[in-house]
């Protein structure tokens, strides 16, 4: 089953710490770096660390996450594609 | 400043060190001359938990307090080097300056780990009750200052040196750069993403991250009129910040370019009266491309020869810029521009006139130093021999 | 070396963790650690004086009563979760920290000395940053930062505060700053009963 993108949004919000920020004012498809929420290299290297401690997902090399952190979607795409069998 | 440099400026009276090329000067001097790589493989990190275990380690025995350990190593062998000018100096013009980005991380390790820890190794957590102990050891009853300058404290930790002897407040002045490998910041800098697991190759085509090192260094500065004849003398300085990231150097190294400006305008000297440059360099990405960028602005098609050290004894973090710039005091008086270890492939765009291997260099007068820091922090420090 | 004979102090300001919960300086505020957070809210006000400045001639002089240590424990307490260390936390393991955000908050790019302990020449570093002429204003920071957790590890009480004051030198001054003032309680205390909080 897909993850759900409002679950996914709420641990974004949590692990960098976003303030006055909800989880229905991030678009699915709206990018996480740059512009949209201004998210910057450290929070991506935060983000991994995320998907390690909450959807069981190590990444070794930043590179190779780097077209998952487009957007939310593309996030819970990549999860769902690489989280662990249960 | 200028005009009175020989009673109002610093000489360096005497050094010493540890570090992965061994203990005390004379191996690190051997290694540049031969442009060895000391970085080696360290059982205490392994792969599985850290992004390397290659590492920049000095060959002592791990205790719970390594940062006293390598601290007093370097400052017992600056103090015997620079005995006769030390001895004329009272307890009470003699200062200490302590430069390290995390003291004796070590024991915070051993407490959380619930291993033993002794109540002094605990006590140089706090860097400045790491610098009263060091300074009551070695009877410097002077000012005691610390400087916690990220990666570019090393080099300031000298330039506040500088001052405490400008001001009048100190003749001579131990400054003490230090920090040590530990699990803590190696896992750091592995969140990071920040290490080159193979070691790092400064401006290298292929460079992907630093060499986590460690080092304690010391350096006797004394003012000027004290120091012997043929002395390295601190000639000016200049520091800056990017104001852009916190771990991301500004692309376009104006921060650095700005510091080393002030720098040569504080020296009254012209970018061309400059032989040599030596670079912070880390391997990152990053930082060596925004070095070369800085560089570029500052000195145009005539940058001097550049070189780095990382790719010797890693990246000493604290203990960098005075471990560096023993490194520059060497190169003076040996008349030598030491290589850049590992170095293979110089980036494009790079300086052209980047060195890989040591070179004689019979008129070298002038050295800029250069070091840079998380936090934006740049720093410029111009050496010279009289 | 310069032809400063005076230095005055033009602005004071001190805050604590109450007004944390409610403060929005920047967008990412929230990511700091508290020390930084603090010094933030500690400057803020200061700004209005030192903003019209070259942004190379204002300079920063931080105080860390402890360094880094509060959040040292607080990273270092994740090292055996599963993807348990933070890489924001580890930033902050560095006393400077607080340099790297007041500068990027207030676009400031001139010289910056970052010290740990009592304080006590914190002014007089200041100053003399002046008296070189490598700086036209210095911004004075101390902050104290002891957490419940670091209370075990080092003999001293909780705190989260901080302090700041900017110097500049030939003033239109507020209050001249006398050489002999280096004990920076002591510099705070007369500011208070001045009531120059701003």
């Amino acid at each position: 089953m897909a993850i759900a993108t409002t679950e996914l949004k709420q641990r974004i919000i949590e692990a960098l710490n976003l303030q006055d920020i909800t989880p229905e004012q991030i678009d699915d498809e709206a990018p996480l770096f740059g512009t949209g929420l201004g998210l910057d290299s450290i929070d991506a290297l935060e983000l991994v660390v995320m998907l390690e401690k909450h959807y069981g997902i190590v990444i070794k090399d930043i590179e190779e996450g780097r077209p998952a952190f487009r957007s939310v979607r593309t996030l819970a795409d990549f999860i769902e594609a690489r989280r662990p069998a249960v | 400043m200028r005009n009175n440099t020989t009673t109002t400026s610093a000489a360096l009276a005497g050094w010493g060190l540890v570090c992965a090329t061994g203990n005390g000067a004379s191996p690190l001097r051997d290694a540049l001359q031969h442009n060895r790589s000391a970085l080696a493989v360290d059982s205490r990190f392994s792969r599985a938990l850290f992004q390397t275990n290659l590492v920049g380690a000095a060959p002592q025995e791990v205790t719970d307090d390594p940062a006293w350990q390598f601290a007093t190593t370097a400052l017992h062998e600056a103090v015997r080097a620079s005995e006769s000018i030390l001895r004329t100096i009272p307890a009470e013009r003699l200062g200490l300056v302590l430069s390290t980005t995390k003291a004796n991380i070590e024991a915070l390790e051993r407490i959380a780990d619930g291993r033993a820890c002794s109540m002094v190794a605990r006590r140089h957590l706090q860097a400045d009750l790491l610098a009263a102990d060091l300074a009551a050891e070695f009877g410097a009853r002077g000012p005691v200052q610390n400087v916690s300058n990220a990666c570019v404290s090393g080099l300031i930790a000298l330039v506040q040196g500088a001052k405490l002897i400008r001001r009048g407040v100190a003749d001579a002045v131990l400054v003490i750069g230090v920090d040590h490998l530990s699990a803590f910041v190696v896992s750091g800098f592995s969140t990071l993403k920040a290490i080159d697991p193979d070691g790092c190759r400064p401006f290298d085509q292929n460079r992907c991250g630093l060499s986590p090192g460690e080092a304690g260094a010391a350096v006797l500065l004394v003012r000027a009129d004290l120091a012997a004849p043929q002395s390295v003398y601190i000639r000016g300085w200049g520091s800056s910040n990017d104001a852009n990231h916190m771990t991301g150097p500004s692309r376009d190294g104006a921060g650095l370019a700005q510091a080393i400006r002030v720098a040569l305008r504080a020296s009254g000297l012209a970018p061309t009266q400059i032989d040599y440059i030596n670079a912070h360099g880390t391997g990152t990405q990053y930082n060596d491309a925004m070095e070369s960028a800085a560089l570029l602005s500052v000195f145009g098609a005539a940058i001097p020869p550049v070189s780095g050290l990382k790719g010797m004894f890693g990246h000493t973090l604290g203990a960098a810029g005075v471990l560096e710039t023993i490194a520059c005091a060497m190169s003076l008086q040996e008349k030598f521009l030491p290589g850049t270890p590992r170095l293979e492939h110089v980036a494009a765009g790079f300086p052209a006139s980047l060195i890989k291997t040591p070179r004689r260099a019979p008129h070298l007068k002038r050295i800029l130093k250069l070091n840079t820091g998380f936090g934006g922090m740049n720093g410029a420090l111009i050496l010279e021999q009289a | 070396m310069s032809n400063i004979r005076n230095i005055f102090i033009t602005a004071a300001n001190w805050t604590d963790q109450s007004e944390i919960a409610t403060a929005r300086l920047g967008t990412r505020f929230g990511r700091m650690d508290l020390s930084s957070q603090l010094a933030l809210l500690a400057v803020e006000p200061l700004a209005e004086h030192f903003k019209s400045l070259p942004a190379d001639r204002v300079a920063l002089v931080i105080n860390t009563r402890t360094g880094s240590l509060s959040t040292d424990v607080a990273y270092w307490a994740g090292h055996d979760l599963a993807g348990g260390l933070s890489p924001t936390l580890f930033i902050y393991t560095l006393p400077s920290s607080t340099i790297g955000e007041l500068a990027i908050r207030h676009k400031i790019t001139g010289p910056s000395l970052c010290q740990v302990g009592e304080g006590r020449d914190l002014i007089g570093a200041g100053a003399d940053l002046l008296q070189a002429d490598e700086a036209d204003a210095v911004i004075c920071v101390d902050v104290e930062v002891v957490s419940a957790a670091l209370t075990a590890l080092i003999k001293l009480p909780e705190a989260a505060t901080a302090r700041a004051l900017l110097l500049q030198g030939n003033g239109p001054g507020e209050r001249e700053w006398n050489q002999n003032d280096r004990d920076i309680n002591q510099v705070f205390a007369t500011l208070r009963e001045q009531n120059l909080k701003k």
